[in-house]
Formats: structure tokens, C-alpha cells, sequence
């Protein structure tokens, strides 16, 4: 799977509700960790990332 | 370079005497805190999937584990502290860098080369937590440490919340609307991580409390891409800027230094314009919270002692304890005057950090819970020996000082709290006499293995 679209996934589960970066990750254990901080980081780039009042990610809507 | 050990001098010190668990064994990043945790040594990774890096971890766990990698003894943190920082010593510049063995700049910078971990449920994400960073100020070079919060392959969070030499370094370039350069140097002497966590009085370089710490200067060299040092034979050095933007970028929640998280704050961007390690790297982390709450003991024990020698209390030993985040409760032993262990408690308890103060007699052991007990039991009626001093200065850190129940820039107050477990004043000492068992000078259980 490629950064973009792994980070795609990533926003998926975002999307569907807010989670902690734990809980993301919890839902990727099939993905090297590496990949995991460079899709993060491409996901970080796009400015799409908020949080909600507990600091869970969630995907900024525009 | 200086005669001073560097961080793999530790650990090569800590693995001689039995002091180190070596995994050599790949490990998934994802499991590096929770091995950490469970682990009964520090821990040094030596294959991490996917990451050319080494991790060691853990090395600041307990009391015992510290002082191990400072190369102290467990009863000396405060008293080796006081001493050090009253002998301090100049870093100096070094031509000979091993943290810069390797050097990466602009596109090649790449923060998803180290296995930076997530430590704790409930953080924002991976955190790089031993970072020692350097930055020039009007007074000087100023030394920290500060959390560094992942954030893509050239930025991380910084937390610059709390009121520090840093955070009024980056005001001053802020209101000029410029990058403040900063070096962060991960995976140092230990002695040098102690410096750093520590608040040292204005115009005080922390690396010069370093260097009498170690009775040698540190080592710095200038970085490659902006204008302030690292420390020279750091394992690994990120370089780069705060950039001027204010507290503006989500950073947090942490699990910190006290046993709970703090909250989601805004914060500045670290920038990183280069990376820079030696061959065959190690990426430190400091596991929450007992890792980071040691680094401040030998600083509070210092202070402890100092305070009741002016006090003029004859001091025979003091402690600070690990779920009091080592600062906030504090047991001390003393040679007794009348009337001195009430003396004592108002000394400690004039210190801003101290919470709670025991103050015991030298007969008691102040490093076994048993014996501080005993004295706590039997050597103290509630109604003459505690004292409880209302309206002092708190913590927002401190659940139970209500911080949410304060308007905006109000600081919280606390209630303190002393302990006179010393034996009271007309009581003959002869009432606590403890049992002594029978020839246990003679007889030896090894004589009949």
C-alpha cells in the first residue's frame, strides 16, 4: 500500500469517528510502524486533522 | 573531546555489570513502552522492524536504576547534586563530533527513520521524550528538556506551555516575527538529561552544572544547519527552528511526569532542517511517568538539604518519593533538638514544590516503608504532630487543587502538610526501644545450609 493511500485509510477510520492515535493504531495492526508515522505524516501535511473536546483526531471537514 | 563518558559509555557500563537486559530479538516499535514497563532492567533494543536505530529505555525507571546510570550512589543524589552545581564547569567547543558521523539536510531529513514511540494510551501520538534542547538566549546558552510530539517527517510539536527559559527565549523571537534556532540532542549522559530538566536560577548554564556534575566540561559542537551547538557525542542530534507562529498547532494529551495526562494544548512547531547521528545509533526514550519524575529528584533532595541546613537542622538524610512524582512529598532524617522536627517541616515546606513533608528521627530508615511507618504509627499523635498549612502555593498538575474551578490565568493554591514522626519531646526514648533478637551476631543460617 502506498503512503497516499494508506493515509486515505487512515482518514477512513477517522471519519468514521474520532479515535486516539492509540486506537488508530490499534485498527492498523497489519501495517509496519514505519509506514504507519510516514502515512500519518502525509495525513498531517493535507491540514485535514482536528480534534474534538478529549483530543481524539478527527478529519477536519471543508 | 572530553574524558567524560558519553551515553553507549553508560550502557556499556550498565551491560558489565549485569545492569542492562539486552534484547536482540526484533521488536515491532509498537511494543517498545509496553516492554519497557514490564521490564525489571533498562532495556537496550537492539533490532527494531523497519528502523536502522537502536532503543534503549528505562534507564531512569526507579531510584536504584538511576543512580546506576549516573555511576552514583542511591544515598547521594541530593548531596552530589548540591556539590556539582556549586563546581560548575564551562562546556567547551569540540572539533570532533560523533553525532555527526552521519549527516541528513533538506529533503533527505526524515523523522520516520527513527522509531519514535507511542508511549501511553491516550497521547496525541509517538513522542520523542529524552531530547535535550539547546538555544541561545539573551542570557546565554540555555538547556531543557522539553517533549517533542511526532508530527511528519520534518516537524514535531513542542510543548511550551509551562513558563521556562525556552518559552521566554521563542517570546522574545516571536515578537520579532523569527525562527528561534534550536538544536536537540537524544542520547547523553545521563548527568546531562539531569542538567537540563533542571530550573536552574537566570544567567545559569545547565551544561556548566553538567560539566561540575561530571568534574569535566561537556562537549558541544556547532550544528550544520543553524546557529546554536548540540552536544558532541550525542547519539542522535535534530537541528532545526521553532518557527514563529505562537501557540497555534494542536499538541498533546500526554501522559506525564505526575501519572496523568495532561490536557490537548496549542503549541509551536519544531522544524527540522537536519538530522544528524553516530553509527549504529541509539534513539533513547523516557518512559512516563517515573522516568521523567526521577530526573527531578536530586535537584529537590539538593534543595531539601539546603533549606534545613540554613535552617540549621542536623541533617542525616532525605528522600524524596517515586509516587509523589519525586517532588511533592518528602521524608527527611534528622538528629533531633526540642522542637526540631517541627522546625524541619516548616524548612521543607517552604519549598514551592513540597507538598507533604515526614520528618523522622536518625534511628529510622528513611529508605524502607516499614520502618517509615513504625515512626509514623507510634511516634505521632495527629493533634500535636501534624501540621496542615492552608492557602499555599499549588499546582495546576494537582487534580485535587481543582484547577478547572479557576478563572483563566488564576493560580491554583494548595494545602500543605507535615509530619512530626520524630519521638516526642517528654517521652524517654527507652519506650522505643526496638527488639533485638538473640545472638543474631553469632549464629549464621549459612552454618546449617
Amino acid at each position: 500500500m502506498t503512503t497516499a493511500a494508506l493515509a486515505d485509510r487512515m482518514a477512513g477510520l477517522l471519519a468514521e469517528r474520532p479515535r486516539t492515535f492509540y486506537e488508530l493504531l490499534r485498527e492498523l495492526d497489519d501495517v509496519e510502524y514505519r509506514a504507519i508515522l510516514q502515512a500519518w505524516g502525509a495525513l498531517r501535511e493535507r491540514r485535514a486533522l482536528a480534534r474534538d473536546d478529549h483530543g481524539r483526531y478527527l478529519v477536519r471537514i471543508t | 573531546m572530553t574524558t567524560r563518558p558519553s551515553f553507549r559509555d553508560v550502557l556499556a557500563r550498565l551491560d558489565r555489570d549485569g545492569g542492562l537486559l539486552r534484547l536482540a530479538k526484533e521488536v515491532d516499535a509498537r511494543h517498545l513502552s509496553p516492554l519497557v514497563v514490564q521490564a525489571e532492567q533498562p532495556v537496550l533494543f537492539e533490532r527494531v522492524r523497519g528502523f536502522d536505530v537502536k532503543v534503549a529505555g528505562g534507564l531512569f525507571w526507579n531510584r536504584k536504576r538511576f543512580a546506576a546510570a549516573l555511576g552514583w550512589p542511591e544515598s547521594e543524589l541530593g548531596t552530589r547534586f548540591a556539590a556539582g552545581a556549586l563546581a560548575m564547569v564551562e562546556p567547551v567547543m569540540v572539533d570532533d563530533a560523533p553525532a555527526q558521523e552521519v549527516v541528513k539536510t533538506g529533503r533527505d531529513v526524515d523523522l520516520t527513520e527513527l522509531p519514535i514511540p507511542l508511549l501511553a494510551e491516550k497521547d496525541g501520538g509517538p513522542y520523542i521524550s529524552a531530547g535535550v534542547v539547546l538555544a541561545r538566549g539573551d542570557r546565554g546558552l540555555n538547556a531543557g528538556c522539553y517533549r517533542l510530539m511526532f508530527r511528519s517527517r520534518d516537524e514535531t510539536g513542542i510543548d511550551l506551555v509551562t513558563v521556562s527559559d525556552l518559552r521566554r527565549i521563542y517570546e522574545a523571537r516571536l515578537a520579532r516575527a523569527e525562527p528561534l534556532p534550536i538544536s536537540v540532542s537524544i542520547g547523553v549522559h545521563p548527568i546531562e538529561v539531569l542538567s537540563a530538566a533542571y530550573k536552574a536560577p537566570p544567567g545559569v548554564s545547565e551544561m556548566a552544572i553538567a560539566g561540575g556534575l561530571h568534574g569535566s566540561p561537556v562537549p558541544l559542537a556547532p550544528c550544520r544547519t543553524v546557529d546554536v551547538p548540540a552536544i558532541a557525542d550525542a547519539e542522535i542530534v535534530l537541528e532545526g527552528e521553532l518557527l514563529p507562529i505562537g501557540w497555534t498547532e494542536d499538541e498533546g494529551p500526554f501522559g506525564e511526569f505526575a501519572g496523568m495526562y495532561g490536557d490537548l494544548k496549542h503549541n509551536p512547531v519544531f522544524k527540522v532542517t537536519a538530522i544528524t547521528h553516530r553509527r549504529d545509533a541509539v534513539l533513547q526514550l523516557l518512559q512516563m511517568p517515573w522516568e521523567n519524575a526521577w530526573l527531578g529528584a536530586a535537584a529537590t533532595e539538593a534543595q531539601v538539604w539546603n533549606v534545613l541546613k540554613v535552617a540549621g537542622v542536623d541533617v542525616v538524610d532525605v528522600a524524596v518519593t517515586e509516587g509523589s512524582a519525586c517532588r511533592w512529598s518528602v521524608i527527611a532524617s534528622i538528629r533531633k533538638r526540642a522542637g526540631g522536627g517541627k522546625n524541619a517541616l516548616m524548612a521543607i515546606l517552604a519549598l514551592p514544590d513540597t507538598k507533604h513533608a515526614l520528618v523522622v528521627d536518625e534511628d529510622v530508615d528513611i529508605h524502607d516503608e516499614t520502618q517509615v511507618e513504625w515512626a509514623r504509627t507510634f511516634r505521632v499523635q495527629a493533634d500535636r504532630d501534624v501540621i496542615i498549612i492552608e492557602g499555599a502555593q499549588g499546582k495546576h498538575v494537582d487534580p485535587s487543587v481543582r484547577p478547572w474551578e479557576l478563572a483563566k490565568g488564576q493560580l491554583p493554591m494548595t494545602a500543605k502538610m507535615g509530619i512530626d514522626a520524630t519521638i516526642p519531646e517528654g517521652i524517654p526514648p527507652a519506650f522505643y526501644d526496638r527488639i533485638r533478637h538473640v545472638w543474631l551476631d553469632d549464629v549464621k543460617l549459612d552454618h546449617y545450609r
